[in-house]
């Protein structure tokens, strides 16, 4: 849990970085679909975490807090380090859900929503660490 | 006349999986009355002609199963690659329709996975290259793109 909370803080700090702004929502919508599902939607996920990568190379991305004359080897370093994340992330949050499949109805629904609900919470500091300029 | 399932109040629950079955393991599942009335050349007799009917599955190079949870409906994927042992073609009663329909179905599955394992490859690969600072042509790739 801890671990899975930290990953999804970094990952939000740096999608906020790289302003990928419209990948928000299906971001959050599939961390969504996870928490329900659970290891059934690892493999989807994975497709649209290599879609948020794939966007990120596309369309040239890159971090507005980074001078001009980074070198480029960090951009990539940087990519290839959050597809990784990225990929811890969705198995994290997927074999934890499957887990909570063995529990009571009752039980399994309030670990459902404990888990969605640190996942967001993750995304979202992450997202408010970068907009107060913390750690910039 | 219809099974019961009372019927079946004697088959032991804990039984091996299907592939891991032996004959006696079926040959067990006898009431224990009849068991008894069988002399032994005809329980190994039954045990042949369960050997042969028993499923014997190919040692498999690649056994990759998962599933695809779509919450209104579920799917399967299974990649098996191993040494193909069967003697004649297996027989698939399927009507002309099935038969067009599965085939749009894995051509399209195909592709798709095409698709997706290439490019997974040329963007770790491109990626990979850019962070060792090797540089094939002048310029970043979106710049093409855009």
């Amino acid at each position: 849990m801890p671990v899975l909370f930290l990953f999804c803080t970094v990952s939000g700090w740096w999608m906020a970085a790289l302003a990928i702004w419209p990948l928000w929502l299906g971001t959050v919508g599939i961390t969504l679909y996870l928490v329900v599902v659970g290891s059934g939607a690892i493999a989807l996920s994975n497709g649209w975490v290599m879609f948020l990568i794939a966007t990120a190379i596309f369309k040239g991305h890159y971090p507005a807090f980074w001078p001009p004359d980074q070198p480029y080897q960090y951009w990539a370093t940087l990519l290839l380090t959050l597809w990784g994340v990225g990929v811890v992330v969705v198995f994290l949050l997927g074999l934890q859900s499957q887990s909570l499949k063995q529990l009571p109805h009752r039980k399994r629904q309030v670990r459902r929503l404990n888990l969605l609900l640190l996942t967001w919470a993750g995304l979202c500091l992450g997202y408010l660490a970068y907009r107060l300029n913390l750690l910039t | 006349m219809p099974l019961q399932s009372s019927q079946f109040s004697h088959v032991d629950p804990t039984i091996r999986p299907y592939v891991q079955r032996t004959p006696a393991d079926y040959i067990n599942q006898i009431e224990p009355e009849i068991r008894a009335s069988l002399n032994q050349q005809q329980i190994q007799e039954f045990e042949r002609i369960l050997y042969q009917a028993l499923p014997k599955p190919a040692p498999k190079i690649v056994d990759l199963r998962f599933g695809i949870d779509l919450i209104l409906t579920r799917f399967f994927i299974v990649l098996m690659v191993g040494q193909d042992r069967r003697k004649r073609p297996r027989q698939y009663p399927t009507t002309p329709l099935t038969r067009i329909g599965n085939v749009i179905a894995a051509v399209v599955l195909l592709v798709s996975l095409n698709l997706t394992i290439s490019l997974t490859l040329f963007l770790s690969a491109y990626l990979v290259k850019s962070a060792l600072g090797i540089n094939l042509f002048p310029g970043h790739l979106w710049s093409i793109f855009q």
